[in-house]
C-alpha cells in the first residue's frame, strides 16, 4: 500500500484506505486491548524531565538538564527550568538524555524488490513506504531509531523523491513529511564511461532549467489568480452596494447574477468564467451606467505537474537535493549544479574530492552522506580508497551524516557511528552523523535530530555514554510518550 | 683469587648464547594500560619485545641500551585480534567442482600474500587470519594461518581439516545433492580412511576437524558424526542466525566459530553469543571474509554486548578463545611471556568499537600506523 506518493500509480480506490489507515492508527480507539467507550481526554499537562546530563545533538552538553515536554514536542530545555503550573515532574537524574537517532538512508519499509532496483517508473514522483513489518520497526525503536528517511534507489539522472517517517509507539512508521527531499544520481558507470558525469550534468541542468521555467509560469499563474480573487471581491462588493437600491425599487435580482460566495476550491477553479458551458450574463443597466466595474476575467487555469513540483520545491530550497557522486569529477559536476541552481545539496558517498572542491562544499553549506562504512563503498579498502575521507570533510567544516542504505538494519546505526569515529571522525561529529546531520540530510532538521525547542520529543535515555553502541537505551520517549518499561531493550 | 677469576670467565662464556639479541631487535613499549589477556590488565605497564616475542612484562622495566622505545602514556595495548574463519584471497581458488571429496587440498597453496587485503586486516587490528578452503567440497581440505600486514606471512599450513555440510557443497552436477548424501559421503570416507594423511590425523585427534554448517539440521548432523566417530577435537562454524545453537551444543564439548548473522539478521540472532556464554560454551567471532570485509570482526562484539554479552567474553571471542580453539594459545591470542608480540595500541576502551587504533604490531614490527592528523596521541 502506498501511503504518501500521490503520483505513484495504484489501483483506483486504493487511495481511500491509504488515507484512512494513518487516521485509524492515530485514533484513540486504535490501541490494542482498549475497551470501547468514550475517547479518553488527551493529556495536556506538560512533563518536566530532569536528567543528569543531556547531549543536545548540536554540540552542546548540559549537566544537569531539564526538558519540558508537552503535546509531543519539546517546549523548553535548559539546565534549570521553572516548573510550569500543572506540570508533572519525572526524575531521571541517573540517566543521560540524547536525541533519537535518524537513519537518513533507509530502505527498511520498501518492498524487497524495490530496495535494489529502481522504481518503475523512477522519477521525482516515485516514493513510498510500501511494505511494513511492525516487528522489525519495533526492534528499530528499541535500538533508538525514531525517524527514517525512506530512500528508494534511483537510476542515473533524476531519481525518486524521499519521504521521512517517524515511528509511533507501536512500532509502525508514520509519514511526517511526504516530500522531504529529491534524489539525483551521477554515474555508477564511472570507469566504463568517463564522460558520463558530464552527460548527466547536462541532462540534469536541462531538467532544472525546465523546472525553473515551470516555476516561473506557476508563480505568474498564482499571482494572476491572486489578483483575480482580489478583483472578484471588489466586483462582488460593488454588486452588493447596488442590491439595496434595487430592493428599494422593488426589482428582483437577475438569476444569472453571481452569488456572493468565494470562488475557491478545485470546482470553482475549473469552472469556466465564460464560454459555451456558461450562460452569458446580460449587461446590467447599472453597468451600462458605469457604476459597477466590469466583470473580471478569470485567468486560464494552470496545470500542476507533480514531477515539476518536486523540482520546484528543490529550487525554492524547501527540500534538500541528494546527489550521488563518487569520483572527483562527479563531485565537481554535482557542486556546479548545486551552485548554479542554489540547491540545498547533500553529496552522497563522495569517495574522492579535490581540495578546492572541499572548500567550495564547506562554503556552500553542503552536507555529505555515507552508507554503511564497512559494506557500501565501491573499492573500499583498495589502494586508492581514502579511509580518512570522513575526517577530511569534517576538518574542512562539511557535516558528515551516516545511513544504512538498506545494506544493514537501521538498528546498527550506532555501530556505524562508532566505526566512523574509529575511522577518524570526532566523537561529537560521529554522534551528530546519526542525529542532527542525518536529519539535515533527510530534510527534517526542523522536526527531529536534536533536543531543541519546538522539535519532536524523541528522546533516548542512557545509563552511560550514548556513543557506546554496546549500551542499549534504558528508556525511549517517542513523540512525548515513553515506550512501556516492561519491553526488553 | 685465580680460581675466582677463572670461574667468572667461564660463567661469562657459558652465558654468551643467552645474551640479549642485538639491540635493534629489542622494543620497549610503555603504555597507560597493557591488556595481557581479556580481564588481565597491567596498569602503567612496560612490555619488552625481543625477536618478535614478548620477553618481559612489568611496571618499571629498564630499557636496554640501544633498544627502541615507544611510550603511549594514555593508550591501551591489546593482544592482536584473530579472525578464525575466512577465505581471504583464496576464495574460488580452492573450489574443486569435479569432486566433493578433497581432504588433501590446502588453502595455503592458493594464497595471495601480496594482496592489499592483508594490510586492511592489519588496519582494523586483526593480526592473525585463518584461511580455510572454500566450503564448496564436503571433504574440504586444510586451513592455514597468516600473519597480516603489508608483508603477510604464512605461519601454519595445517590448522584443521574442514568438512562442509552446507548447501554450497551440494552440486547438481555431481553427488552428493542432499545433506544425507553429504553425511553418507563423510561416513564412507571416515570408515576407509588411510592410516596416514590429514584424515587419519583428524580421526586420531592430532588435527581438529571443523564442520561448516548453516542450518540447525546441519549442526545436528555434524554433532552426530562427531559422536559416531569419537572425534576428539571438533570445531563448528555456524552463522549467528542459527537459533538453537546454545541448546544443541550444550555439553557437546564442541568449539564454535560464529560468522556474521547476515544483512537480514533477525533481532534474536544478536542474543546468541550471550546465550552461549551463559551456558559456558566457548565461541569465537569470525568475519567470513570475503563475504564480509575485514572490519566486520570489529563490529560483531558490540551488538552482542547490547544483548548482554560480558565485555571480557566479547574481547576473548576475538583473542584468547580462537587461539585456544585452534590449539595456538602458545603463540597468539594473548601477550603472556613467550607469545608472539602481536598487539594493537588503542586510544580508548578495547571493547568499544569507536576506540581509534593508533598502531598495529605483528611480531614486534609496526604494520599499520594511524595518519599523523588522526592520531590523538603519537609515540614520544
Amino acid at each position: 500500500m502506498n501511503w504518501i506518493a500521490p503520483g505513484r500509480g495504484g489501483p483506483p480506490g486504493s487511495s481511500l484506505p491509504a488515507l484512512l489507515l494513518p487516521l485509524l492508527l492515530l485514533s484513540p480507539q486504535a490501541g490494542a486491548g482498549r475497551k470501547a467507550g468514550p475517547p479518553r481526554p488527551r493529556r495536556k499537562a506538560p512533563l518536566l524531565i530532569r536528567v543528569g546530563k543531556a547531549y543536545l545533538g548540536t554540540g552542546k552538553v548540559l549537566e544537569p538538564a531539564a526538558i519540558l515536554v508537552a503535546r509531543g514536542k519539546i517546549l523548553a530545555i535548559g539546565k534549570h527550568l521553572p516548573l510550569p503550573k500543572g506540570a508533572k515532574v519525572l526524575d531521571l537524574s541517573g540517566l543521560t538524555a540524547a536525541p533519537g537517532l535518524v537513519d537518513p538512508w533507509a530502505a527498511t519499509f520498501l518492498a524487497p524488490s524495490d530496495r535494489r532496483t529502481p522504481h518503475d517508473p523512477a522519477g521525482p514522483t516515485s516514493s513510498g513506504l510500501v511494505r511494513i513489518r511492525p516487528s522489525q520497526a519495533r526492534d528499530l525503536l528499541l535500538a533508538g531509531v525514531t525517524a527514517l528517511c525512506v530512500t528508494p534507489p534511483g537510476k542515473d539522472g533524476l531519481g525518486p523523491r524521499l519521504a521521512a517517517a517517524a515511528l509511533d509507539p507501536s512500532g509502525t512508521p508514520r509519514p511526517i513529511l511526504a516530500l522531504s527531499g529529491l534524489s539525483l544520481r551521477f554515474s555508477q558507470a564511472g570507469p566504463k564511461d568517463p564522460l558520463a558525469p558530464l552527460r548527466i550534468y547536462k541532462a540534469l541542468k536541462k531538467a532544472f532549467e525546465k523546472a525553473r521555467d515551470y516555476k516561473e509560469k506557476r508563480d505568474k499563474a498564482q499571482k494572476e489568480e491572486k489578483e483575480f480573487q482580489k478583483k472578484w471581491k471588489e466586483y462582488l462588493a460593488a454588486l452588493r452596494k447596488l442590491r439595496p437600491r434595487k430592493k428599494a425599487l422593488g426589482k428582483k435580482a437577475p438569476s444569472s447574477r453571481p452569488k456572493a460566495s468565494k470562488p475557491s476550491g478545485p470546482k470553482a477553479a475549473s469552472r469556466p468564467a465564460s464560454g459555451p458551458g456558461r450562460k452569458k450574463t446580460a449587461t446590467r443597466p447599472s453597468a451600462r451606467k458605469g457604476k459597477v466595474p466590469p466583470r473580471p476575467k478569470r485567468p486560464a487555469p494552470f496545470r500542476i505537474d507533480p514531477a515539476q513540483e518536486v523540482l520546484a520545491a528543490a529550487l525554492e530550497r524547501k527540500i534538500p537535493v541528494r546527489i550521488e557522486a563518487h569520483t572527483s569529477l562527479e563531485v565537481k559536476k554535482a557542486l556546479q549544479l548545486a551552485w548554479e541552481f542554489e540547491l540545498r545539496a547533500v553529496l552522497v558517498e563522495p569517495w574522492e574530492v579535490d581540495p578546492e572542491d572541499l572548500d567550495r562544499a564547506a562554503r556552500m553549506g553542503i552536507t555529505v552522506l555515507y552508507g554503511p562504512l564497512d559494506r557500501a563503498a565501491p573499492g573500499y579498502g583498495e589502494p586508492g580508497f581514502r579511509q580518512d575521507i570522513l575526517a577530511t570533510f569534517e576538518k574542512a567544516g562539511v557535516p558528515v551524516a551516516l545511513g544504512t542504505r538498506g545494506f544493514l538494519s537501521p538498528r546498527f546505526l550506532r555501530d556505524q557511528a562508532a566505526l566512523a569515529r574509529a575511522m577518524g571522525l570526532s566523537p561529537g561529529g560521529a554522534f551528530r552523523a546519526v542525529t542532527l546531520y542525518a536529519a539535515r540530510a533527510s530534510g527534517i532538521e526542523a522536526l527531529a535530530g536534536s533536543l531543541e525547542k519546538g522539535k519532536r520529543a524523541d528522546i533516548l535515555f542512557f545509563a552511560g555514554d550514548p556513543a557506546d553502541p554496546a549500551l542499549p537505551p534504558r528508556r525511549v520517549m517517542l513523540g512525548g510518550k515513553f515506550l512501556p518499561k516492561e519491553v526488553r531493550l | 683469587m685465580r680460581r675466582n677469576t677463572l670461574f667468572w670467565i667461564s660463567s661469562l662464556l657459558g652465558a654468551l648464547p643467552a645474551l640479549p639479541a642485538p639491540a635493534q631487535d629489542v622494543l620497549v613499549l610503555r603504555a597507560g594500560k597493557i591488556l595481557v589477556a581479556p580481564g588481565k590488565v597491567l596498569p602503567r605497564g612496560t612490555m619488552v619485545v625481543r625477536e618478535g616475542k614478548v620477553f618481559a612484562l612489568g611496571r618499571d622495566l629498564a630499557t636496554p641500551a640501544g633498544a627502541k622505545e615507544l611510550d603511549f602514556p594514555t593508550a591501551v595495548v591489546v593482544p592482536g585480534w584473530v579472525d578464525s574463519w575466512t577465505q581471504a584471497t583464496s576464495a574460488g581458488e580452492t573450489q574443486e567442482l569435479s569432486t566433493a571429496w578433497t581432504p588433501e587440498i590446502r588453502a595455503a597453496d592458493a594464497l595471495d600474500l601480496e594482496s592489499p587485503l592483508w594490510e586492511r586486516f592489519a588496519r582494523w587490528g586483526v593480526t592473525s587470519v585463518v584461511v580455510t578452503p572454500d566450503p564448496a567440497q564436503v571433504g574440504g581440505g586444510l586451513a592455514c594461518l597468516v600473519k597480516t600486514g603489508r608483508k603477510a606471512r604464512l605461519v601454519e599450513k595445517a590448522l584443521f581439516l574442514q568438512f562442509s555440510l552446507t548447501s554450497r557443497a551440494r552440486n547438481r552436477e555431481r553427488p552428493p545433492t542432499s545433506l544425507a548424501g553429504q553425511v553418507a559421503l563423510i561416513r564412507r570416507n571416515f570408515r576407509k580412511a588411510p592410516k596416514e594423511g590429514p584424515l587419519a590425523r583428524a580421526l586420531s585427534g592430532k588435527l581438529p576437524a571443523l564442520f561448516a554448517c548453516r542450518t540447525p539440521a546441519e549442526v545436528q548432523a555434524a554433532l552426530r558424526l562427531a559422536a559416531e566417530f569419537h572425534l576428539p577435537k571438533v570445531l563448528l562454524e555456524a552463522p549467528q542466525a542459527c537459533r538453537p545453537l546454545p541448546s544443541l551444543l550444550e555439553g557437546s564439548g564442541v568449539g564454535l566459530i560464529l560468522t556474521p548473522p547476515g544483512k537480514e539478521a533477525p533481532p534474536w540472532s544478536l542474543g546468541i553469543p550471550a546465550a552461549l556464554a551463559g551456558k559456558g560454551l566457548p565461541f569465537a567471532f569470525a568475519s567470513a571474509c570475503p563475504s564480509y570485509p575485514p572490519v566486520e570482526l570489529r563490529l560483531l562484539p558490540a551488538p552482542a554486548r547490547r544483548r548482554g554479552l560480558d565485555p571480557v567474553r566479547a574481547l576473548a571471542a576475538v583473542t584468547v578463545t580462537p587461539a585456544r580453539l585452534l590449539d595456538l594459545s602458545w603463540r597468539i591470542g594473548s601477550l603472556r611471556l613467550g607469545r608472539d608480540a602481536d598487539f594493537l595500541v588503542l586510544d580508548g576502551p578495547p571493547a568499544h568499537p569507536g576506540s581509534r587504533i593508533l598502531s598495529v604490531f605483528v611480531e614486534g614490527r609496526p604494520v599499520w600506523t594511524a595518519p599523523a592528523g588522526a592520531a590523538k596521541e603519537s609515540p614520544k
